[in-house]
């Protein structure tokens, strides 16, 4: 469950496009000041007829001011679980044939849901063979999807993204990662960390994506040579997952960090070698509580070829 | 935004237009027609079917009747955008930031944000004082204290609320999941009779399996520490293979959340069983060897037998490890309360095959 004070959203979103009240006022035909000062710290009802205008400069569809089932159905929140799970554990058959019932069945109402329907689409047609997921069309409609989730101007280190734009933007980091755009990640895999550390108040998923989008910077960082930054992200990120228990990404932050560890052949330095085999066993460990057999056998073999150590052998 | 004062049960709570409040409804009214429930059995003890009425007709509700009619009616909450007034977005927050303060031993963390919770919630709101007393009967649990005041306060609140809840359990009625896990908490403050305790605990460990009967409903927090519960109260009957059952169930939860999850109880818990069960069988082998005095077939058998069990202490080992592993990673003191009896634990299994 993802929760938000609608209030503070409003307030933020003005923040971030640098309008003080009297400016939104201004571009909103009919609003007092007072109003929207109210609004802004939940003392008024607001109704959507009243604040159409709002809405619009702030890309922010009506649907979502419904408290609940943003998804439009039960049958719908279900199925898309089901298909996270999926994908987790590599049943892409199954995935895409719960994604073609959803498909089937349910007709999303707000732009953020079509388009990250469409995101999830695009993402299994590609594992599944049936598309190319790094194609020029692909990452055409992600660039357009991505500057449409906020007006022009607003700044993305201030301005609160839900947790379905959140997720669009993993899956364009992931496209971009497989042209090798590292660079283009960068900036904006930043701001959104810091965005989650100003907007996000909602503990698991705050840490769900600080986890998945710190490794994924750390990768970006390595792979364009700014190796400086690493060491102190992936520290952070692991400090987060450590609150949560966010198993899956501690074990591939650790993964990343020690990755970076080898390729610089800091093996040199006693301590980092310690260090690192420690954390391997422990990522080990983790990736074996949830079954990743891929980043299981990453750390086997690397436990075994740096170390001689067989973790079948916990004596 | 912070709100230093008590909760407003005049202010505005919900953010809503007409559209939104018959979408919410008609949804509500879809769910419970497809489980065949009437009204009055989705909303006893805590609404009346007269406000559920309403609700589905599109009148609107607050975020707390809302939750609690999804929880009833199973629908997920996970992946949903829910937009709060101020001071019910503090009061969720300061909910999920004690499940996981509990989970990881952070106790001190969880009292205090207990008694804010207390400070800012409507203690007239019985909805806010299930969540309220869920974690005031946890924080007990975890803290193995539970003096009768307490108890006496939590069992008036189900008396007043929940009331018949047992027979309401038996006949398969909608319960909410904090409802459930106040119960589970209660039974293991006030039951000192561990056979009686795991009774009542397996009988909502029962109703729970049957009711949320797909993995994706199952599998959650809640039902780790059902598990543990559970697996706690076999171990120390004796019943060793319904513990490893049971705790073996419980980790499965993380194979869904991605989280740990009383991980480091349940594997710990898993080894002490799985090697009581082997110590036994060891036990056992010596003790009928000595008897029958047998010659060339007690060779092969001493073969097999010896690598069948150094196979599985190697498994205890690896448990150990995997709970060493967990807590060191997530569980708050875990190097200065606990880690000296599990490395203990672990030396044990390397020497005894």
């Amino acid at each position: 469950m993802e929760n938000y004070d609608i209030g503070e959203i409003m307030r933020m979103k003005r923040k971030a496009l640098g309008y003080t009240r009297a400016e939104v006022c201004a571009r909103c035909g009919g609003m007092s000041e007072k109003t929207l000062s109210r609004l802004e710290s939940g003392k008024m009802k607001v109704r959507r007829e009243s604040i159409e205008e709002l809405l619009r400069l702030y890309h922010q569809s009506s649907h979502i001011l419904c408290p609940v089932l943003d998804a439009e159905n039960a049958l719908a929140n279900r199925l898309y679980l089901e298909i996270l799970l999926l994908l987790f554990q590599k049943n892409y058959m199954e995935a895409w044939r719960k994604f073609e019932i959803l498909e089937a069945d349910i007709v999303p109402k707000s732009e953020v849901s079509k388009y990250f329907m469409e995101s999830t689409k695009r993402k299994l047609m590609y594992i599944m063979g049936q598309k190319e997921l790094d194609g020029k069309e692909t990452l055409k409609f992600f660039e357009e999807l991505v500057a449409g989730m906020m007006p022009e101007g607003a700044d993305l280190a201030n301005w609160p993204v839900n947790w379905q734009e959140m997720s669009i933007y993993v899956d364009f980091f992931n496209l971009l990662a497989r042209q090798g755009q590292y660079g283009r990640i960068i900036p904006i895999a930043k701001k959104l960390l810091l965005n989650l550390e100003r907007c996000y108040h909602n503990i698991a998923i705050f840490s769900n994506f600080y986890g998945c989008l710190t490794r994924r910077l750390i990768r970006c960082l390595f792979e364009e040579n700014l190796g400086d930054q690493i060491v102190q992200l992936a520290e952070k990120g692991l400090e987060i997952c450590a609150v949560t228990g966010d198993i899956v990404n501690t074990y591939r932050i650790q993964g990343e960090l020690i990755n970076y560890f080898w390729k610089y052949d800091f093996f040199q330095n006693v301590e980092w070698r310690e260090q690192c085999f420690e954390k391997a066993k422990e990522g080990y460990v983790l990736s074996a509580v949830c079954e990743d057999r891929g980043v299981m056998r990453y750390f086997r073999r690397f436990l075994e070829d740096e170390y001689g150590y067989m973790v079948d052998d916990w004596s | 935004m912070e709100n230093n004062g008590k909760y407003d049960k005049d202010a505005e709570h919900n953010v809503l237009c007409p559209t939104e409040l018959e979408i919410i409804g008609k949804q509500l009214q879809e769910s419970r027609e497809a489980r065949k429930r009437t009204r009055e059995e989705i909303t006893w003890g805590f609404l009346e079917g007269v406000d559920l009425r309403r609700i589905e007709e599109g009148g609107g509700c607050d975020f707390f009747v809302l939750r609690f009619l999804m929880e009833r009616l199973h629908i997920p909450l996970k992946l949903k955008n829910f937009y709060l007034s101020a001071q019910d977005n503090i009061l969720v927050n300061l909910e999920s930031e004690m499940e996981y303060d509990l989970l990881f031993w952070r106790y001190g963390d969880v009292n205090l944000k207990l008694e804010k919770y207390y400070k800012l919630c409507d203690h007239e709101n019985c909805l806010h004082m299930l969540v309220y007393y869920r974690f005031y009967a946890m924080l007990g649990i975890w803290r193995g204290s539970g003096d009768k005041d307490e108890t006496g306060e939590i069992w008036n609140f189900i008396k007043r609320w929940m009331p018949n809840f047992e027979i309401r359990l038996h006949n398969r009625e909608p319960f909410s999941l904090d409802e459930l896990a106040l119960i589970i908490m209660y039974y293991c403050l006030v039951e000192e009779k561990t056979e009686i305790r795991l009774k009542k605990i397996k009988e909502v460990a029962d109703y729970y399996q049957a009711e949320f009967a797909t993995e994706q409903e199952r599998y959650q927090l809640f039902y780790a520490v059902l598990m543990l519960s559970c697996a706690r109260c076999e171990y120390k009957l004796g019943d060793l293979i319904n513990c490893i059952s049971s705790c073996k169930e419980g980790i499965r939860v993380m194979l869904f959340v991605h989280r740990c999850v009383a991980g480091g109880e349940l594997y710990e818990l898993l080894a002490d069983a799985e090697g009581k069960l082997l110590e036994g069988e060891i036990k056992a082998e010596q003790n009928e060897e000595a008897i029958l005095n047998s010659s060339q077939g007690r060779g092969e058998r001493e073969w097999f037998k010896d690598s069948e069990w150094c196979q599985r202490a190697a498994k205890i080992r690896e448990y150990y490890e995997f709970a060493n592993v967990l807590y060191k990673t997530y569980y708050f003191g875990y190097r200065e309360k606990h880690w000296g009896e599990l490395e203990e634990k672990i030396k044990r299994w390397r020497i005894t095959i």
